[in-house]
């Protein structure tokens, strides 16, 4: 009885012109989506991995240098654009690729698509993601909106019910149809986003990558039948077909226009963000009186060296077997760096009190839910941002501390001019990133996934319930 | 006259009685006041965030005096002193936030090289930034359209699904009068919506009371002339609401999103821009050489572009802080060019997304309005380019006390350069984007009426 | 000048259908006309080319001695309309309705004079200042009366009034038509009801494919008779 009550709709939608013709249109989109997000990823990709050889290329190739120069010569850390990050630019476009890494000093993320574009990318992103989380779900609604008003209006489901079969058994049939007639539209192009992505990968599938793209897959599968689930439900809750268009209308407006803006608006109008200025000032301010005020960077100078001269049991540095100097800067960084982490951290927990309106919303808004939860798979979302960030200050504070160390090894006290070979930095290993596995990324969406999971048991069991017992037939 | 009086008083009274159509007024006269508002904090932010500059500016002098109690080198100060530029918002920047979210209001400059310096960023939750800012001109760009739909797609099927249409048409009036009376009556809500709104916005957010006040009227009203226009166009072919709904929907999606969307991944992938992180490594990389140059040939280059310096004592032996900033400054000779073409093809790519955009009125808001404010990436770089300028009058302060062997003095601080920059509205563009908004009205509208035309018969 | 409606050699054809016919029809102050026929013989379009809705292939059709496809709106100054599916606006009264339509036919009237209107079509005083969505068919028919006698309209075009009518309502309807006939306005109806036509119709007009082929004087034939009548036509 489902099946054929499914079939029929199956049917119905097929032989409706302005559905294939939207519903090509989306399917056109998701296919240019899926070209060109894979060739800006290409396109991107290309030139981090040019620049980062171009840069690794120029730090090996100094010549003889003093550490110390090397040190403020630093080195760069290109942001390796995650592999599934074609299918969902997240938050690429608006985090900085590039670090500069150098002794002393943090320096910001530069460099965004965002800064070096017009406010037209302000308007949104072409992606898969996009497609998906935007358009499919107009195109569900065009697809459901009259299931039962349309049944109603013509008197048909009073026919269906003296067949034989309950208003439970009709719902979940239409579910099935509709799912199926969306499934000809999505199938193809996650066909087409796989063979990308087996091109990209260069047809290498890790364990972490094939789990990624399954729960990314499976999350616009829920996505997809929360809309469809709910949509029937409004039809079926309506009296009219035109009534139930504009209500689901309305509601795509609230959940995929107004709500996401609305919740990060209201995020960092609620968290004040302290400004770059302010926030070197007082690591700078710490770094030089101590986290407390207490020890001041003179002071601490002071101490550290009157116990190099305790320990080596000299009058003075300069008779000390190893650099002071080198000794004296590896001491100030690390505690420049843990005074910069902490303020570092302290800002991370800024953003992320931001966000986390707009993730508890997931609740209210399924698609802030799967807008994260698919950021999160594709490794575009804030979380994996920053674990690049924190990855390149690791190896910019490695880096110095090394160069600090050859200072103090391999020079003398007060030696500005001897220069060590270059054979020194020919041999450092180069930055490399390697992101983070699944289970860490779906660690930082706990919310986004249950929330995903609630609503689709809820509004399926909802609508079950709801037009089951519909009185108004 | 008389008919289109009595028709636009019973649309009143039917405005009245319908609930949804109070509600989506009341939602949008909501989401405008809290565009207003929360457009308001994030400049309010901003600016209080350029204010708390002055703050940390002294505290850094007074950092330095400590640091150097009598007469200091000028290359001490040059290296560990900072000044700030700073990028005011325009008055009119919280209506319209544009860019202005993404790029740093300031920038912190010291006497090093400046090709180092110019590109840094703020903090920012990317969040924020991918979700965009809630500001009256993302309420008008956007929701006005999607409130213009909600309030007119049924301008004629309702009637005619009412079965009230036929009755109305056996009055002595044609269905243009209807049309027009109901047209009417709804441009007038539209209307009293956006003056509402405008003005409310305008007075909160303290917006310069000048010119801009009309233009800023003139090209929202024009851009919800087009948006009724579309709704004509497709209420004048008599189909069914729901067909209106969808179709007016998809055409929404069609040119506030999609097109833009499309006409923006056109515009990367037909002009790159990679001068920026090119430009970073080369200028590090000439910056570097610099230590391992003899000295003589460093001066001998900087002499040429600064040749009242050449007397100055020589920077052979010992380090010194003029051979330093010396060859800073080759530094930034060295990637001249390619700064001129990074900012160049900057400014190309946005002028070529804005041709393209011509046919997406929505886009073309957009634009009238951030150039009204004064936050799109042109002002930006107009920014960008005026702290580099500040750099060099820094440098011309620095330079006499640096290669004249001249202490630097307390007193010599209250003497340095100060910056400040204060976005400026682009009229050009604004009038261009008006016009192109008028030239979009008469389309549609002509389409309109030839739609009319053509399919006034199916109406019975 | 008695003839308030005429139409001569009036046809319209869609493609190659032949909706109407060649029409001769003249109504004097007064009468009252019936049409019958079947679904899809023209009884619509006659009345859609009377009130201008749709444009005559070729022949005329007159309103008070005016070409309705060179005055369309003009026109409507004389006639009263009531579709079979009289719909009112939901949102308003009966007398917001009233006075609606009448202010677009140039009449001003005060809300006395409305509810006298409204009374007078038989509607009850407080059903008047009720929204009409709780109206029933014959109520809102009451109203487009009123409106009809509010707007001295000459001609009174009617679409199956008596069908969705119960049998008492139906009864008074037909009684509203008597007196408004009598009143001097021509009344022209499109109607499957026999029974109704016979009782009311001082002219009965049988309409097949488009054309008129039979003209009937109802106050000779009994119902009976004219059923008969029509069958007949109707079978070859």
């Amino acid at each position: 009885m489902i099946r054929t009550i499914a079939q029929k709709e199956f049917t119905t939608a097929l032989r409706d012109r302005r559905f294939l013709l939207l519903g090509s249109i989306i399917l056109l989109l998701l296919l240019t989506a899926a070209l060109t997000g894979f060739s800006s990823y290409q396109l991107i990709e290309g030139q981090q991995k040019a620049a980062q050889e171009s840069a690794n290329e120029s730090f090996h190739e100094q010549p003889d240098r003093h550490p110390h120069r090397v040190a403020h010569y630093g080195s760069y850390a290109f942001r390796p654009k995650p592999v599934l990050s074609f299918l969902d630019f997240g938050l690429d476009s608006f985090t900085g690729s590039m670090v500069y890494m150098e002794a002393h000093q943090q320096n910001s993320a530069n460099f965004s698509q965002a800064q070096q574009s017009g406010s037209l990318t302000r308007f949104g992103e072409m992606t898969v993601a996009f497609v998906m989380q935007w358009l499919i779900p107009i195109l569900i609604i065009f697809l459901c909106f009259n299931a039962f008003t349309q049944e109603k209006e013509e008197d048909m489901l009073k026919v269906l019910l003296s067949q034989g079969v309950s208003l439970r058994q009709v719902a979940t049939a239409k579910i099935a149809g509709y799912s199926k007639v969306l499934a000809l539209i999505v199938v193809p192009s996650i066909t087409l986003a796989a063979v990308f992505l087996f091109k990209l990968n260069n047809f290498s599938w890790n364990t972490d990558l094939i789990l990624r793209i399954t729960v990314f897959i499976i999350s616009y599968i829920l996505y997809f039948f929360i809309f469809i689930t709910g949509s029937v439900l409004i039809s079926a809750l309506s009296k009219h077909s035109r009534t139930a268009l504009i209500t689901l209308l309305g509601i795509w407006i609230f959940t995929c226009v107004l709500l996401p803006k609305a919740a990060a608006n209201l995020g960092s109008s609620l968290y004040a963000t302290p400004s770059k200025a302010e926030m070197d000032a007082e690591v700078h301010h710490e770094a030089k009186e101590g986290m407390n005020g207490h020890d001041p960077l003179d002071k601490r100078t002071a101490d550290f060296k009157k116990a190099l001269l305790l320990k080596y049991k000299v009058d003075s540095l300069s008779q000390l077997p190893v650099n002071a100097d080198g000794l004296v800067m590896a001491e100030g960084e690390a505690f420049s760096s843990k005074v910069y982490q902490q303020h570092f951290e302290a800002l991370v927990a800024t953003y992320h009190k931001q966000d986390q309106i707009a993730v508890w919303a997931g609740f209210i808004d399924p698609y802030l839910a799967v807008r994260n939860l698919s950021m999160g798979m594709a490794g575009s979302d804030f979380a994996h941002y920053v674990d690049f960030l924190n990855a390149a200050e690791k190896y910019r504070y490695a880096l110095a501390q090394f160069l600090n160390g050859q200072q103090a090894t391999k020079m003398h006290y007060k030696d500005k001019e001897t220069r060590l070979s270059r054979e020194v930095w020919k041999k450092y290993p180069d930055f490399t990133y390697e992101m983070p596995g699944i289970s860490w990324a779906l660690n930082n969406q706990v919310i986004a996934v249950t929330a995903l999971l609630c609503w689709t048991i809820l509004i399926y069991f909802l609508s079950i319930f709801l037009i089951g017992n519909l009185k108004n037939v | 006259m008389k008919q289109i009086r009595i028709l636009f008083y019973y649309e009143w009274l039917h405005f009245s009685a319908e609930k949804s159509l109070l509600l989506f007024t009341l939602l949008m006269l909501a989401c405008g006041f809290y565009g207003i508002f929360s457009g308001t904090a994030a400049i309010d932010t901003q600016r209080q965030k350029i204010e708390n500059l002055n703050g940390l500016y002294s505290e850094n002098i007074a950092e330095m005096k400590t640091k150097y109690p009598g007469r200091a080198d000028a290359g001490d100060i040059g290296y560990y002193h900072s000044a700030f530029s700073k990028n005011n918002p325009g008055s009119w920047a919280a209506l319209a936030i544009g860019q202005r979210d993404v790029n740093a209001p300031y920038l912190k400059i010291r006497l090093l090289a400046v090709q180092a310096q110019l590109y840094n960023s703020e903090n920012t939750n990317p969040n924020k930034l991918a979700a965009g800012s809630f500001d009256l001109s993302f309420v008008f760009v956007f929701l006005l359209p999607l409130f213009i739909i909600a309030i007119s797609f049924n301008i004629l099927s309702a009637e005619k699904e009412k079965g009230t249409l036929r009755l109305l048409l056996a009055q002595p009036l044609p269905l243009s009068r209807i049309l027009l009376a109901k047209l009417l009556f709804r441009f007038t809500l539209i209307l009293g919506l956006i003056l509402i709104l405008s003005l409310i916005g305008i007075v909160w957010s303290h917006a310069e009371p000048d010119l801009r006040v009309l233009l800023w009227l003139l090209s929202v009203i024009l851009y919800s002339i087009f948006w009724l226009g579309i709704v004509c166009c497709i209420a004048v072919l008599h189909k069914s609401s729901s067909f209106n709904a969808i179709t007016l929907l998809g055409i929404w999606l069609l040119l506030t999103i999609v097109f833009p969307v499309l006409i923006n991944v056109f515009a990367e992938v037909k002009k790159p821009v990679a001068e920026g992180l090119q430009l970073s490594l080369k200028q590090r990389d000439e910056v570097h050489a610099g230590w391992d140059r003899p000295k003589a040939e460093t001066m001998k280059r900087f002499f040429i572009r600064y040749p009242q310096f050449s007397q100055t004592t020589s920077v052979e032996g010992k380090f010194k802080w003029k051979w330093y900033f010396a060859f800073q400054e080759l530094g930034d000779q060295s990637v001249e060019q390619l700064y001129q073409d990074y900012m160049r093809k900057m400014v190309e790519r946005q002028d070529f997304s804005t041709s393209l955009s011509i046919g997406s009125a929505p886009a073309v808001l957009q634009q009238i309005l951030t150039a009204m404010a004064g936050t799109d990436l042109k002002q930006q770089l107009a920014f960008v380019d005026s702290t580099k300028a500040y750099h060099d009058r820094l440098k011309d302060f620095y330079y006499p006390f640096l290669y004249g062997d001249k202490p630097f003095t307390h007193a010599d601080f209250d003497q340095e350069p100060q910056h400040s920059f204060t976005a400026k509205p682009d009229w050009q563009r604004i009038n261009s984007g008006l016009l192109v908004l008028l030239i979009s009205n008469i389309i549609v509208l002509s389409a309109a009426l030839i739609i009319y035309q053509s399919a006034k018969k199916k109406i019975y | 000048m008695d003839i308030v409606l005429a139409a001569a050699e009036l046809s319209k054809n869609y493609g190659d259908k032949h909706a109407l016919q060649s029409l001769n029809l003249e109504l004097r102050k007064g009468e009252i006309f019936s049409l019958l026929g079947p679904n899809g013989a023209g009884k619509s379009t006659t009345i859609n080319l009377f009130l201008g809705f749709i444009q005559p292939t070729s022949g005329t059709a007159c309103i008070n001695g005016t070409d309705v496809a060179k005055d369309p709106v003009g026109i409507k100054k004389h006639l009263a309309y009531i579709p079979e599916q009289v719909m009112l606006y939901q949102n308003l009264t009966g007398i917001e309705n009233l006075a609606l339509l009448t202010a677009l036919a140039g009449f001003n009237y005060s809300k006395a004079e409305l509810v006298n209107y409204l009374e007078r079509a038989g509607l009850q005083t407080d059903a008047i200042i009720k929204r009409v969505g709780a109206y029933s068919k014959g109520m809102r028919q009451k109203v487009g009366i009123a409106a009809a006698v509010a707007k001295n309209a000459k001609i009174l075009l009617l679409d199956e009034p008596t069908s969705g009518l119960d049998p008492k309502a139906s009864n008074e309807f037909s009684e509203l038509l008597i007196q408004l006939s009598g009143q001097g306005t021509a009344v022209f109806m499109a109607t499957h009801d026999i029974f109704r036509a016979r009782e009311v119709s001082s002219r009965i007009g049988i309409m097949k494919n488009g054309k008129l082929i039979d003209m009937l004087d109802g106050s000779r034939l009994n119902a009976g008779e004219i059923e008969q009548l029509y069958l007949d036509y109707m079978k070859n």
